[in-house]
């Protein structure tokens, strides 16, 4: 059993998505608006 | 029975197009369960924040938030709205614009964390939303929230209390750097099987093929 203060975080590795493509009219909000 | 799908899905809950894309992907969802019941699907809401630069205890409206602080001209939002409004109301949703209040919505988020952890994540989002668009409630006030939480099956006193001690702030915080990582910038973003995005307030068509592609994969 490792001990908690001494082990090493490793992070969690995101995979990039396949992005499924349904058209260019996008209904999204982002930070700069609708 | 199958291994569940998981469908993470990024939202705020003063984003227009995440309550109909929420309905949209629910029409979906019913169509594909109907066909395979023996497929479970879980969903599990994510903390996006379209405004964090909204100071904590402002109420203002979408029209003076949107026009003052982004740069859009009244007639633009208005318009926006109106389109929007049609929309939703297309999906059976009703949005009062007019009486909405625009806050900072991190406690909204730390509220449905809490609900996640007590298995109401789902009715605390659809909650949320619609006092958000319908009934114009005030998402930035705690108590407000512990309401809501409450309509919704939480407990409404340890809810309260889970908001006043920031409980599940960092669950917030780790949702947003998720998004980060994952290139999302825009809401509603679905994520099935941590493998296919889906971006936006797509038709039930696109949600359903991509289910039915990560159930056959």
């Amino acid at each position: 059993m490792p001990d908690p203060q001494n082990s090493v975080q490793i992070p969690e590795v995101t995979q990039p998505l396949i992005m499924v493509q349904a058209g260019d009219d996008l209904e999204v909000c982002g930070p700069d608006g609708c | 029975m199958k291994p569940p799908i998981s469908v993470d899905i990024w939202s705020d809950v003063q984003c227009p197009w995440c309550y109909i894309g929420k309905r949209r992907f629910e029409t979906a969802l019913e169509t594909f369960t109907a066909a395979n019941p023996e497929q479970p699907v879980n969903i599990v809401y994510h903390s996006f924040e379209l405004s964090p630069d909204t100071p904590e205890g402002f109420v203002g409206t979408p029209l003076e938030y949107l026009s003052e602080r982004k740069g859009l001209s009244r007639e633009q939002v208005l318009e926006m709205f109106a389109q929007v409004t049609q929309i939703a109301a297309a999906e059976g949703l009703e949005y009062h614009f007019e009486r909405a209040q625009q806050v900072n919505t991190r406690k909204a988020h730390e509220l449905l964390h809490y609900a996640k952890d007590k298995g109401k994540q789902l009715e605390t989002k659809e909650a949320l939303l619609r006092a958000f668009f319908t009934e114009g409630l005030n998402l930035g006030d705690v108590d407000t929230l512990a309401d809501v939480g409450a309509a919704a099956g939480l407990d409404r006193s340890d809810a309260l209390a889970a908001l006043e001690a920031g409980t599940f702030e960092n669950e917030v915080t780790l949702d947003e750097q998720k998004a980060r990582d994952l290139g999302i910038n825009g809401v509603p973003f679905f994520a099935f099987n941590n493998t296919y995005g889906v971006s936006g307030a797509q038709s039930p068509a696109v949600f359903l093929e991509t289910l039915e592609k990560v159930s056959h994969a």
